[in-house]
């Protein structure tokens, strides 16, 4: 089910003072209040391409990691054992979200997600309007395609998680390249962060983060010196250091997250659990303004406890949002172009430099290029 | 500006820093190459500036990596020598040669013959060397390529067999028992087992023997270092805990699962041992130490755990060597510390003014990062009795120096936990008080005795 949601947030975490290595900056968030009774764990999968069969839909992509979600009372210090998981090495996977057991829920991360982008924005026409191609009335919208890079293509990326100080109750990462963000990582407890911690380097990221990593690196840190000014007893001393923590959590949320704190979210729940449920979310899409998408795993009560976040670059940002102003519009041409500001052939000409040109009947676009010619 | 005296003084501690800490290997955050670099650059500035102090640094104990690099140094460039100064020069390279390891000094003599150094001096070092040492017909079997190339590249014709041994195909047998025992070791396997473990190894594959058998079969008669090195791979050589150095037995026991009634025991022992060397350290009030184990503290693959089991030794030693004294490590732990968690320095750094410290000693690679750049922010606003020295086990390459937290002083670079007595005792001068003139005078002693033969500090 589809809706539209309220900002990103972080609610239940805090983000600690950062650690930066060339480009990047790395935020540690750490939990307010323990989770005892939700582990995620790796299951073990070997990196490949896979073909994942779903409902009523085939995807094909590479596929670095899997999750396994475990829920139960007091799970806590449990040892979990390993799971009788048919998917683990065959080319075919069941289904991108498979409950294994009660109890276990074995889903696949950022695909997700990146289903989620292939196919939230598109709603098929309801009519069939004359200039809508046959092709495309017989087969729907076809085949959708997007890339993105793993994380062992951004150069530095890898020293800088190897030398990465983990903090002894931390649960997620905020991934900053160039001070703008690359990825939001939440996992429930501690100790899972620290077996996935070094899995940060096998998910994928927008390829712009590519470019990103190769700038300046960042250096500025938020001022310790106002915070111990006029300190003299140790006491003092002490309320300056917190006051400089609390600053860095301030600065992260405000400055580093930026306007994803006060965009709208689109959001689909994909499985429900007792208590929580699995989503995955598209930020609301600005041309010109940094685009996420993601998956998160919420308590009812608006607790995060399990974050994935993929940036989308201009490109596939311009693609879902055409095809999300063409779905609103039912595919009706004109209105979809007075919505954008434009006139028809120019719609004609976006979907051919997009490459949904096929979507379009054949004699309409040569009319439109003959319109644009004059 | 600054004086003349004051820029001399500034890149001589940089110097000894380095000379102290670095061995060119990787650290956690700086490559092994890049630490060359900035080594080389180093030792080539000082040469070129402060020619006789440079020389003179051979007296003051610093390691043997660098040890190596000054008579390097001072070998290939015997042109820049003053006149005045050659016939000290000339002694400093002697016994500076004569206090290296064997194994070192051949491969400066390797490194030397790759160099293409060959001057009047070289050959006299190499000569002197070998015809004052104790037992020739050894180095000659351990070492006996480098020995070789060595003779080779300085025109020594050694007398005797050796000749024979070293030059000659090994058709007929010798008359020395080692020398024999090598010739037999190619046919037989008895022989091998009564060579030089380091030398048996090479042998023993050609007969097929695997490298745990060896070790087992030759236990009794590994020095102590083989031991180390093999105590990771086979069950039986035993450690000789009582025979290990302070930092070396740390190392030895962090790599280990526990820490037992016996591990403290030991650690107590050796202690003791450098303080009784050393006499009491100069250290006066109440002394609080803040101990880095944060995950920077497992340096690489080279020179692994080394930061941690230099705060650990550290530790050990004020704890026996002060009586007043209490440790603070960045992340608590109960029995053996292990590398984990932030650098959250300036907390700890609290904690110890809390207990009531005059004296605080801050042994970490000087890294903060939760939150960072506090120290030095907190250090401005401390109260004026309390004094803090930073000890730091790690060079950074890049910086050409190690990291420093404090603001009025530079730190002190801290390469195993023996050194800290003698580091407590330059802090005066890294301080700021104390001219050149003060520290070429207070050189001259050591200087002195280290020529005449005596041991170093």
């Amino acid at each position: 089910m589809r809706e539209l949601a309220a900002p990103l947030s972080l609610p239940g975490l805090t983000p600690a003072p950062s650690q930066v290595c060339g480009t990047f900056r790395l935020v540690p968030l750490l939990r307010d209040r323990d989770c005892e009774d939700v582990r995620l764990v790796d299951a073990g999968w070997e990196p490949g391409t896979r073909f994942v069969v779903d409902a009523n839909r085939l995807s094909f992509g590479f596929v670095p990691h899997a999750f396994h979600l475990d829920w139960g009372v007091a799970l806590g210090t449990q040892v979990l054992t390993d799971p009788k998981d048919r998917g683990r090495n065959w080319l075919v996977t069941h289904r991108m979200r498979k409950r294994l057991s009660p109890g276990r829920l074995r889903f696949l991360p950022q695909h997700l997600a990146i289903e989620g982008l292939l196919s939230m924005h598109f709603n098929p026409p309801t009519i069939a309007w004359p200039e809508l191609s046959q092709t495309f009335m017989r087969d729907g919208l076809g085949m959708r395609m997007e890339s993105f890079a793993p994380g062992t293509e951004i150069p530095g990326f890898d020293t800088a998680l190897r030398i990465f100080e983990i903090h002894p109750r931390q649960v997620g990462m905020l991934v900053f390249v160039s001070d703008a963000l690359a990825a939001a990582f939440v996992v429930p407890s501690p100790r899972d962060y620290r077996r996935l911690h070094l899995g940060l380097l096998d998910s994928l990221y927008c390829d712009l983060m590519i470019t990103y990593a190769c700038h300046h690196p960042t250096r500025w840190i938020v001022d310790p010196a106002p915070h111990f000014e006029g300190a003299s007893t140790v006491v003092e001393l002490r309320e300056g250091l917190a006051s400089l923590r609390r600053e860095w959590a301030q600065v992260t949320n405000e400055v580093l997250l930026g306007d994803l704190t006060h965009r709208g979210l689109r959001t689909e729940t994909v499985y429900s659990l007792p208590g929580m449920r699995l989503e995955r979310f598209v930020t609301s899409l600005e041309l010109g303004a940094a685009n996420h998408i993601g998956e998160r795993i919420l308590r009812d009560d608006g607790e995060v406890l399990h974050l994935n976040t993929l940036r989308l670059n201009a490109s596939q940002t311009r693609r879902a949002h055409l095809l999300s102003v063409l779905g609103e519009h039912d595919w009706h041409l004109p209105s979809a172009a007075e919505a954008l500001r434009i006139d028809v052939p120019s719609v004609v000409a976006r979907l051919e430099a997009q490459g949904f040109g096929h979507l379009v009947n054949h004699n309409f676009r040569e009319q439109a290029a003959k319109a644009r010619r004059r | 500006m600054r004086s003349a005296d004051e820029v001399a003084r500034e890149d001589l501690l940089t110097f000894l820093n380095a000379a102290f800490v670095s061995t060119g290997q990787a650290e956690f955050a700086s490559t092994a190459e890049e630490q060359r670099l900035g080594i080389d650059f180093l030792h080539e500035y000082v040469r070129g500036n402060y020619r006789r102090l440079y020389a003179r640094l051979l007296a003051v104990g610093i390691n043997d990596f660098h040890t190596a690099e000054i008579l390097r140094g001072l070998l290939a460039t015997g042109r820049e020598t003053p006149e005045d100064f050659r016939g000290e020069e000339n002694a400093l390279i002697r016994a500076g040669a004569r206090r290296l390891p064997p194994q070192r000094f051949w491969k400066l003599t390797a490194r030397l013959r790759r160099e293409g150094v060959n001057n009047r001096r070289t050959r006299a070092m190499i000569r002197h060397w070998f015809d004052t040492h104790p037992d020739q017909t050894f180095q000659a079997v351990k070492y006996r390529r480098k020995v070789a190339g060595a003779f080779r590249h300085a025109h020594i014709h050694p007398d005797g067999e050796l000749a024979e041994f070293l030059f000659g195909d090994h058709r007929s047998p010798f008359g020395t028992e080692l020398l024999e025992t090598y010739r037999q070791a190619r046919y037989s396997q008895q022989a091998v087992l009564r060579l030089p473990y380091s030398v048996a190894q090479g042998l023993a594959a050609k007969h097929g023997m695997a490298p745990e058998t060896l070790a087992s079969r030759m236990k009794t008669r590994l020095t102590d270092k083989e031991r180390l090195r093999v105590a990771g791979r086979t069950e039986d050589v035993e450690i000789r805990p009582e025979r290990l150095s302070l930092t070396e037995l740390t190392s030895w026991l962090l790599s280990r699962k526990e820490l037992d009634e016996q591990a403290d025991q030991w650690l107590d022992r050796a202690a003791t041992a450098v303080l009784h060397r050393s006499g009491p350290l100069a250290l006066t009030g109440r002394v609080a130490a803040v101990l880095d184990n944060s995950f920077s503290a497992s340096a690489s693959r080279e020179r692994r755990g080394r930061p941690l089991a230099i705060a650990f030794a550290a530790d050990r030693l004020l704890r026996l060597g002060h009586a007043d004294y209490r440790g603070f490590w960045t992340s608590p732990f109960e029995g053996r510390p292990r590398p984990e968690g932030q650098s959250n320095l300036s907390e700890r750094l609290l904690d110890a003014l809390d207990w009531g410290a005059t004296t605080v000693l801050v042994i970490s690679d000087g890294v903060e990062n939760d939150p960072a750049g506090a120290f030095p922010s907190i250090m401005a606003r401390l109260p004026a009795e309390v004094q803090v020295l930073h000890l730091n086990p790690v060079f950074d390459p890049e910086q050409l120096e190690v990291a420093n937290l404090t603001t009025h002083a530079r730190a002190l670079g801290l390469h195993r936990a023996e050194d800290l007595p003698t580091a407590l005792g330059f802090a005066r001068y890294v301080v700021g008080d104390g001219t050149l003139a003060e520290l070429e005078g207070n050189l001259a002693g050591p200087v002195r005795r280290f020529i005449e033969g005596g041991h170093d500090a």
